[in-house]
């Protein structure tokens, strides 16, 4: 698979300091940093390179973009949208048989459903969103995101 | 149902009842609208009716009074027993009166000032009503008469266009300036003659919050006449459901230094009052439609994709029509958002979302604009040119008057003290002369397309696009063969002629 085109991860918690002392840290919140990832691709090599580095504490994903290069961070969740409306237990199945948990239904689109993995800190989310869209009855799979928005 | 105008076209009509209110407090008031109630002018007309009408045909076993609505005007109209005739010069008395006679018609009166129109009634008291749209449109066939229609006591509407504050040249530029272009403007009051919107067609603005309690916005905001619904004059998707503080739409950020966008929550306000100021100081293009207040983001902060996405969809369960201002990643759960409230809009119709191309500079155009179920929208000056930051693509729908010119736009502003563009305390710091950007333009065109859809609400959303296009002013140059440019798109918005074209549409 592509890597995701940031070429920079998303960490949560767990950052060893003496990365976090490094100017490459951009900081998102207190407990959120964003740094480049080695050799500038996030790849699920240097991801588990990066588990590997930062220890079990940390939750690290890459950084996603759009088709213009825009950033997108990852927040641990991702959405799914089925081609038909599934009821309450075909999606409590569906997660459950892929090591997923039910976060919450769309309001508006019943047909699509937020979760997250059961173990965080072991899925690459990438890979596991592109899984997900192979599914014969899912219409798109994507993660969720916090973004920069720009007031023209 | 229809009467026959002087060119020989159909004068669509639609019968509301044939019982008409006596007086208010009547129970057969709510058979109308609260909107014909309030009528004045219906009212006295009933009035009339009643004392001098309706009660004697009523004890002599007449046909009811029928209360039609003409579907182009929605103004109300009803008739008694007589109508109007006017024949051609060239028919003498005799065959007038043949005519009538086969009509069963009689003369009740001349009129004093043509000689050639009479007003006549039927010799049965018992033709009435209803029964006369065919007799007229039947004399209105005949070569022999100019126009013949039924004798109808009318609502008429006083049509005040306002004045526009010379400050607001984007609505009407009298070129007053030194640098500015006479006439480079949307044509908001000849549109005003036509529509200045109706309540209820719905604008909802996408941004950091709007100032709903501000005092040129507050009778523009929707409020919601479920009381027990919270959710009851927008909301904050920033925050998730649960949180009480989601209800309240209102500007919540602000850092020093307080008149810069970077920290504060100031842009969403003069975003709505493009579109709905309602004429204290400033006017909105569409100051008779509402205003949905949702807010999108907090300041500069970080926001997430869903949520942005649900406001959209919660957005077209509400309102007529989007205004984004604001740009941002593509993400798959905003592309289908914007598909979604093709269907969710407007019982299927579809909501409009008008979004600003970006002012990058001439970069392509940003995201959400570019996506095909967006109408992109950049900015023109009050100099007729492309604002220098608009951005440029395919993608570009129209453009609409905003900064980069001689002058800025003038517009509300939030009115907590010191707060805002504009810091002044007191009404000086209600408005401000400084937005703009492709900003200003989005809600411009925004509440164009509120217009359009309060003249014809069964446009669907691909229609209120191709409306707006076509009715677009070529201004600049570099338009291909299909009227389009990258720079332009299809030309600077008209509102007068957008709502010409939507009452006749489908063209």
């Amino acid at each position: 698979m592509k890597p995701p085109g940031a070429g920079r991860f998303v960490i949560k918690s767990g950052l060893r300091e003496s990365v976090e002392d490094t100017s490459e840290v951009e900081r998102l919140s207190d407990d959120v940093v964003v740094i480049p990832a080695p050799g500038g691709r996030a790849t699920k090599e240097t991801w588990q390179q990066m588990v590997n580095e930062h220890g079990e504490a940390a939750w690290i994903q890459p950084v996603i973009t759009d088709d213009l290069g825009h950033e997108r961070f990852p927040t641990g969740e991702l959405t799914v949208r089925f081609d038909k409306r599934p009821s309450d237990e075909e999606v409590q199945a569906f997660a459950r048989d892929r090591g997923l948990r039910v976060e919450r239904r769309n309001t508006y689109q019943p047909e699509q459903v937020v979760l997250v993995p059961e173990r965080p800190r072991d899925v690459y989310l990438p890979e596991l969103c592109e899984e997900l869209e192979r599914e014969p009855e899912v219409a798109r799979a994507w993660l969720n995101t916090l973004s920069r928005y720009t007031r023209e | 149902m229809h009467y026959t105008d002087l060119h020989g076209d159909r004068v669509p009509l639609q019968l509301v009842s044939e019982e008409p209110v006596r007086s208010l407090g009547d129970r057969s008031a709510a058979r109308l609208s609260v909107e014909e109630q309030l009528s004045p002018v219906l009212r006295a007309a009933y009035a009339h009716f009643e004392a001098t009408v309706a009660e004697p045909s009523r004890r002599a076993g007449i046909p009811p009074l029928p209360l039609f609505r003409e579907d182009q005007t929605g103004l109300l109209k009803t008739v008694y027993r007589e109508l109007v005739v006017r024949f051609a010069a060239s028919v003498d008395d005799r065959k007038r009166r043949s005519i009538l006679a086969r009509h069963r018609l009689e003369i009740r009166r001349p009129n004093s000032y043509v000689a050639d129109q009479v007003v006549v009634a039927a010799r049965s008291r018992k033709v009435a009503g209803v029964d006369l749209l065919d007799i007229a449109n039947d004399l209105a066939a005949m070569g022999e008469v100019r126009i013949a229609t039924p004798n109808f006591v009318s609502e008429y509407r006083r049509q005040v266009v306002p004045t526009v504050p010379v400050a607001q040249w984007h609505l009407e530029n009298r070129g007053t300036l030194a640098g500015q272009k006479k006439g480079e403007d949307v044509e908001a009051r000849a549109a005003w003659a036509i529509t200045r919107g109706r309540l209820r067609v719905i604008v909802a603005v996408l941004d950091d919050g709007v100032d709903i309690e501000h005092p040129n916005l507050r009778g523009r905001i929707w409020k919601n006449a479920d009381k027990t619904d919270p959710d009851s004059s927008g909301r904050d998707f920033f925050l998730p459901d649960d949180q009480a503080d989601h209800f309240n739409p209102r500007p919540k950020r602000f850092r020093f230094p307080f008149d810069q966008m970077a920290g504060n929550d100031i842009h969403g306000t003069p975003c709505a009052g493009v579109v709905a100021a309602a004429g204290r100081d400033a006017w909105g293009i569409a100051h008779r439609c509402k205003i949905l207040a949702v807010k999108v983001f907090h300041a500069d902060d970080l926001a997430a994709d869903e949520r942005v996405a649900d406001a959209i969809r919660y957005s077209a369960t509400r309102a007529a029509v989007l205004s984004c201002s604001w740009s941002g990643p593509r993400s798959p759960d905003i592309e289908l958002a914007l598909e979604d409230i093709g269907a969710i809009g407007r019982g299927g119709l579809g909501s409009p979302l008008f979004a600003a191309t970006g002012n990058a500079n001439g970069s392509p155009v940003a995201y959400p604009a570019s996506d095909p179920n967006a109408i992109a929208v950049g900015a023109s000056t009050d100099q007729a040119k492309i604002a220098k930051y608009s951005n440029v693509g395919p993608q570009v729908s129209v453009v609409a008057p905003s900064s980069g010119g001689v002058q800025g736009i003038y517009t509300t502003d939030v009115s907590l003290p010191t707060r805002g563009f504009s810091i002044a305390d007191g009404p000086a710091g209600l408005h401000t002369a400084d937005f703009g950007g492709t900003s200003s333009a989005t809600p411009l065109a925004a509440g164009v397309g509120a217009l359009v859809l309060s003249v014809n609400p069964k446009l669907r959303r691909e229609e209120v696009k191709e409306i707006l296009q076509r009715t677009a002013d070529k201004i600049g140059s570099g338009y291909d063969a299909n009227g389009h440019s990258t720079t332009f798109g299809y030309g600077r918005v008209n509102a007068q002629a957008a709502v010409e074209l939507a009452k006749k549409w489908p063209a």
